[in-house]
């Protein structure tokens, strides 16, 4: 879910900051490579998903402006080709 | 045309960052400049023949898609036609496209497909592999005149876009920032006030499109594709806004791999076209089978009696099309497809430089690499 989240959105948050990333490949890439890890006897500290997804209200915006209506299906990689 | 071995320049990546290709190696090196691709004059023209030519017929594709209605079949959805149709109608500005070609040195150059809306790798067309020519054979040439073209077509196009200002969007994705950058550079070198922000900020206030400060947006470049806009929830206001947009809607068919049947249709055993059909293969012996709105080489199908190789993606729903197999030729055990350029819409002369992408398979994913070239 947290791969999923971060690739829809472009970035994760942590430790209260927004860090953007591009993500060239869809989320199951990143999931798989996170199972291998764990399936090979890597270690990870699980916290809810929901802990890494961007916080409401991020963008600053005049009242009645909406943001975010385009770039949805593009998130988490180029839209070049 | 042929392959040449080369010895890259010390410190290579340091000199196309500075020439502004700053994605130049994601999981493998993508510009590589180990080998180039070395013509004839007399290929360079036969390339900027085909691509002329070919731009005036998807003009004439893009107009039977219209007067027959046939935005069904290229799975065009219903919001984007009356957009598709006063956008032909009001013929408002457009900056480019690409071709992708097989080409051999020998026979006719065979369209692949066409990226019509929204292409990349034209830093490295334009800018690299120019400084390369430079730097390691000045007194040779490269058939490559973009960067000259785009700044002249920016002043073309000032009149048109209010204020004389332009916004530029993309995904926050390094290759198309990179792109939208190169972009912006030569608008500002024609005179155009420009600004550049990710797709997801560009805002919608009720009656019009607004950028990041609230700002009206009166004309922007976006590459991300019309498919996608349309699907989104602010396709539905692109029609309510007087927003100019580039590319303009239309291209949302020359776009679609559904062009390449039709243009079979209309052109059939044109010598730059390859055999296309929608329903099926028909009498192919080796086809490829392309999903209309697919992107990046992502699930294609190659059949060969006996052998077929698929790749994978995310765009296996949906229509597909039947393309004949490409004869493409191998060099040195690669694969090169020319990204022929199109820049502007003056009939005849839009023809305006080469890219040359190779792997080592016969199918350009955005994995390929990045090859420049020279001619005599």
């Amino acid at each position: 879910m947290a791969c999923q989240d971060a690739v829809r959105s472009g970035g994760y948050y942590y430790g209260g900051s927004w860090y953007p990333m591009a993500y060239h490949y869809p989320y199951p890439y990143y999931y798989d490579h996170y199972r291998t890890y764990v399936g090979s006897g890597g270690r990870v500290v699980a916290v809810p998903a929901g802990s890494y997804a961007r916080p409401a209200g991020g963008t600053t915006s005049s009242p009645g402006v909406q943001r975010g209506g385009f770039g949805s299906i593009g998130a988490g990689h180029g839209a070049g080709e | 045309m042929r392959r040449v071995a080369a010895t890259p320049r010390a410190g290579w990546q340091r000199k196309v960052e500075e020439a502004g290709l700053t994605w130049h190696t994601g999981e493998q090196t993508y510009w590589n400049e180990a080998a180039f691709y070395e013509f004839t004059a007399k290929e360079v023209d036969v390339l900027e023949a085909a691509t002329n030519e070919l731009e005036t017929m998807t003009l004439q594709a893009a107009q039977h898609v219209i007067d027959n209605k046939l935005y069904a079949r290229l799975e065009i959805p219903e919001i984007a036609i009356p957009l598709i149709e006063s956008s032909w109608e009001a013929e408002p500005p457009s900056l480019y496209g690409r071709f992708d070609f097989a080409y051999d040195g020998t026979n006719p150059p065979k369209l692949l497909e066409y990226n019509a809306d929204t292409p990349t790798s034209l830093v490295e067309a334009a800018v690299a592999q120019w400084y390369w020519l430079q730097d390691c054979f000045p007194k040779r040439d490269q058939f490559n005149s973009l960067h000259e073209r785009l700044v002249a077509l920016w002043k073309e196009l000032a009149k048109y876009l209010p204020g004389r200002r332009l916004s530029l969007c993309s995904m926050d994705d390094a290759e198309d920032g990179m792109t939208v950058t190169y972009l912006q550079d030569t608008a500002q070198q024609a005179g155009l006030e420009t600004s550049i922000f990710p797709i997801d900020e560009v805002g919608w206030d009720g009656s019009t499109f607004v950028g990041p400060e609230d700002d009206p947006l009166g004309a922007i470049f976006k590459l991300y594709p019309w498919e996608w806009m349309m699907r989104e929830e602010f396709g539905k206001h692109v029609g309510e806004a007087e927003t100019i947009w580039l590319e303009p809607p239309w291209k949302m068919i020359l776009s679609n791999k559904g062009i390449l049947p039709v243009l079979w249709d209309l052109f059939p055993r044109h010598p730059y076209l390859l055999e296309s059909k929608f329903d099926g293969p028909g009498l192919m012996m080796a086809w490829a089978k392309k999903p209309i709105l697919g992107r990046e080489g992502a699930n294609i199908l190659l059949h060969q009696p006996g052998k077929d190789v698929e790749t994978g993606g995310e765009y296996g729903e949906g229509g597909s099309i039947f393309q004949q197999m490409a004869p493409l030729k191998s060099f040195d055990g690669k694969f090169p497809v020319i990204g022929s350029w199109l820049i502007g819409h003056e009939e005849g002369n839009v023809a305006g430089g080469i890219g040359i992408r190779e792997s080592d398979t016969p199918i350009t994913t955005n994995t390929s690499q990045f090859v420049p070239h020279l001619f005599d």
